[in-house]
């Protein structure tokens, strides 16, 4: 099938949509559109697959929620408004505003910022984070909440890892990635996110791989039971991103079991 | 659409008033600039010129020649402008006209293509005769992507740009269709951008998500 047409360049009045870099006045541009026939590729996951995760997740024991924004970038899932606090999910934003500050500065990657970012994604190092943040500022962090067009996000009172965030909001974040990780961190960004160490590499990397390429972070507050995992997931030329909240688990092992099983449910057809 | 300007005469000189018609076409159309001489000295035979100072505006030079008929009119031969242009009429051995020039706008000629390969899978090219001005080299190439019944153009690629013969731009992108049916649009801001077309067609492409404004849309 084939559409062609001719026209002159157009003004156009762009508005904002999803995310704040468009704060900017709206753009005009050199902009041209046409019409295109295709066929689609079926959305993944499938409504079967994201409905008997949201059965599944109704089972389980605490406060849960999840959500996933799929292939075709529609959102759904499981209670996806309900407030958590983020434990160390809220890193993945800390990198990204981290490498927006580097792209905004006009430099590249340092020794000193890789012995930040590296420990604080692979292994989840705290001290790193606190001094990420610390460079990169609130502000910043407020700023990749609303460039991915994050609804739900407040900052922590007392701790970062006490970032109020949804389900909604991280499936959002972690499919937005690519537009919101200069371009020229982006490979960094997805190496440090797909090879974190396995002792955190529970729940969705364990039922995804090697079908699927994982880009993920976990996080934990063991003290009250809250185990979140959120991942960007690859393959099959699809991609999709899936955010699981815990809150109030019996154990650490229920609360990984509970998103491996989420995981599992969101998988288990093939493309 | 037509463009006019008629120069204030001097005192005991003939006033050209012209205008271009159209004042705004496709690269590689016509463009006719034509008048009446009128003032303190009229007449058949008297010699006008045609100037043109095209993008970027730096100077005139005299790019045609004719002579005013009977009735006072005149008709210059017909331009083929491929950017942006600003022409001015002189009567010859007169000083040059104070008022406002006629202004040419210069649009590229597109071609869009849009072809399926399959499953998941739609080529989408554009094609785009331009001016001949500043450099060649490749600029990037944003697409974006419409779901029938949707306001929001997604962004779906990034590619670059190449120049398939001297003033003729190409760029394609293999995107997976977001339904059976869809709209998209493509933007550069290459290096003839402000040679070519209306001002407020020029400015960055968005390098995110955008819907129209209301009552802009097409």
């Amino acid at each position: 099938m084939r559409a062609e047409r001719s026209m002159p360049a157009r003004a156009l009045a762009l508005a904002l949509a999803a995310c704040a870099a468009c704060a900017a006045p709206a753009a005009q541009a050199l902009e041209f559109e046409g019409e295109g026939r295709g066929i689609p590729l079926p959305t993944y996951p499938s409504a079967a697959s994201i409905s008997a995760a949201g059965g599944l997740l109704n089972g389980r024991a605490g406060r849960t929620a999840f959500a996933v924004l799929d292939s075709s970038g529609h959102l759904s899932g499981l209670r996806v408004h309900e407030h958590f606090e983020t434990a160390s999910v809220v890193k993945v934003m800390m990198l990204t505003a981290y490498l927006q500050m580097l792209s905004a500065q006009h430099r590249g990657l340092r020794t000193a910022d890789r012995s930040l970012l590296y420990p604080m994604i692979h292994i989840s190092d705290n001290e790193a984070a606190s001094a990420v943040l610390a460079i990169v500022g609130a502000p910043a962090l407020a700023r990749v909440a609303r460039e991915a067009g994050m609804t739900d996000y407040a900052p922590g009172v007392g701790w970062w890892a006490y970032t109020q965030t949804s389900a909604a909001d991280q499936a959002r974040l972690l499919f937005a990635l690519d537009r919101l990780i200069p371009a020229r961190f982006y490979g960094y960004a997805r190496y440090l996110m797909s090879t974190i160490e396995p002792s955190q590499s529970w729940g969705i990397p364990p039922v995804a791989r090697p079908r699927w390429q994982v880009f993920f972070k976990t996080g934990q507050l063991p003290e009250q039971g809250l185990y979140n995992e959120v991942a960007r997931l690859e393959g099959h030329g699809l991609t999709f991103a899936v955010a699981v909240l815990t809150d109030g688990d019996p154990s650490m092992g229920y609360g990984q079991q509970t998103i491996e099983e989420v995981g599992a449910r969101l998988l288990e057809r093939a493309p | 659409m037509h463009a006019a300007a008629a120069a204030p005469a001097a005192p005991g000189m003939p006033e050209a008033a012209a205008t271009v018609t159209p004042a705004e076409l496709t690269i590689g159309a016509v463009a006719t600039v034509s008048g009446r001489l009128a003032g303190a000295q009229p007449g058949a035979g008297a010699q006008l010129s045609l100037q043109s100072e095209p993008y970027p505006f730096r100077a005139y030079t005299t790019i045609a020649r004719t002579s005013v008929a009977a009735d006072g009119s005149f008709t210059f031969p017909a331009l083929h402008p491929e950017r942006n242009t600003r022409l001015r009429v002189l009567v010859e051995g007169g000083p040059a006209p104070a008022g406002p020039p006629l202004t040419v706008t210069v649009d590229p000629q597109v071609k869009l293509s849009a072809r399926t390969l399959g499953r998941g899978q739609t080529l989408l090219s554009v094609r785009i005769r331009h001016a001949l001005l500043g450099s060649q080299a490749p600029v990037t190439a944003s697409w974006y992507l419409q779901t029938r019944g949707s306001h929001v153009f997604s962004l779906a690629a990034l590619t670059p740009t190449r120049e398939l013969a001297p003033g003729v731009l190409y760029a394609s992108a293999t995107v997976d269709p977001p339904s059976r049916h869809f709209a998209y649009r493509v933007c550069i801001n290459p290096a003839w951008e402000h040679a070519m077309g209306a001002r407020s067609t020029h400015g960055d492409c968005p390098d995110h998500d955008f819907v129209l404004e209301a009552g802009r849309a097409r």
